[in-house]
C-alpha cells in the first residue's frame, strides 16, 4: 500500500470494511482525512449505510 | 374453543394461499444463502410449517415481511449449525473479480465517476422501488458475492460466522463484501438511482 495519500480505491474499501470490523486507528485517521476533501468518497461510504438499510428489507 | 375447522375459516384459508404465493421468494433466499437446493427445501417447508400455526402471522401488518422474518431465523440457525455450506461458484475466487474495480476506479485508484448523492433511502418516497431495484441487483450478482452480501447485511450474521460457513479468511471476506457493495451501487446507479445532486 502506498504511503502516499490514499487512493480513492483503497479509502472506499476501507468505508466498507468498516461496517464488518473495526478499523486500527492510521486507518480511521487516513478515511477521516480523505472524507474531508473527497466527495465521492463520501458519498460512497454514505451508499455503503444505504445499502445495508434497504437490505433489511428485501425478501 | 369452538375454533371452526380450516376449510370454513375463509381468513385462514386466504392466510394459506398467501403463504403458498411467497413459497418461491422464501426458496430463492434460501437457494443463495445454503447453496444445496435440498436443504433449501427443507428450511423452506420447516419454515411455512411454522407460519401456518402461527396466529402472529394473521395479526402482523406485513405478513410477508413476518414470514421473512421467520425464515430468516431459519436460516440463521442452519448456517450457525453446520460446520461449512456447499460452497458456490465452484468454490474459487470466481467471476470477473477485478473488472468491477477496473470500471470504478483508474489507474491511480480515483473514481471513474464520480458517485451520485443518494437521499437517505428512509426518507425516500421510492423506499420501496428501491428495495425492489435492489433485489434485482442482488440478483445479478455472482452467487458467491449475492451469498456473502446477504448474510452479512440481510441476516446479519458476523462476519467471523460468514468465514466459517464459506472458509474464507476475513481479509478475503472484506474483499468480497467490497466487491458486493461496489457491483450493487454500480447497478443501483444503472438503474436511474441517483437522487438529488
Amino acid at each position: 500500500m502506498s504511503t502516499r495519500a490514499h487512493s480513492c480505491r483503497r479509502v472506499s474499501e476501507l468505508s466498507s470494511k468498516r461496517l464488518d470490523a473495526p478499523l486500527s486507528w492510521g486507518e480511521r485517521f487516513a478515511v477521516r482525512v480523505h472524507l474531508l476533501y473527497c466527495t465521492g468518497c463520501r458519498r460512497f461510504a454514505a451508499q455503503v449505510e444505504d445499502l445495508r438499510r434497504l437490505a433489511k428489507r428485501l425478501g | 374453543m369452538s375454533a371452526p375447522a380450516p376449510e370454513a375459516d375463509p381468513a385462514r384459508a386466504a392466510r394459506d394461499q398467501e403463504l403458498v404465493a411467497l413459497r418461491p421468494t422464501l426458496l430463492r433466499m434460501a437457494r443463495v444463502e445454503l447453496g444445496d437446493p435440498s436443504t433449501a427445501e427443507d428450511v423452506v417447508s420447516e419454515t411455512l410449517l411454522v407460519l401456518l400455526q402461527d396466529e402472529r402471522l394473521a395479526r402482523a401488518e406485513s405478513p410477508r415481511a413476518y414470514a421473512v422474518g421467520v425464515l430468516r431465523h431459519k436460516i440463521v440457525d442452519h448456517v450457525r449449525r453446520v460446520r461449512r455450506l456447499v460452497p458456490l461458484d465452484g468454490g474459487g475466487d470466481g467471476d470477473d473479480s477485478d473488472a468491477v474495480f477496473e470500471r470504478a476506479f483508474d489507474a491511480a485508484g480515483h473514481w471513474r465517476q464520480m458517485p451520485g448523492a443518494w437521499r437517505a433511502p428512509d426518507a425516500h418516497a421510492e423506499s420501496d422501488d428501491l428495495v425492489r431495484a435492489l433485489d434485482a441487483c442482488v440478483e445479478g450478482l455472482p452467487e458467491r458475492l449475492a451469498r456473502v452480501f446477504l448474510m452479512r447485511e440481510w441476516l446479519e450474521l458476523e462476519t467471523d460466522a460468514i468465514c466459517r460457513a464459506v472458509a474464507v479468511k476475513p481479509n478475503n471476506l472484506h474483499q468480497l463484501l467490497f466487491r458486493a457493495r461496489l457491483r450493487l451501487r454500480e447497478c443501483l446507479e444503472a438503474r436511474g438511482i441517483r437522487g438529488a445532486t
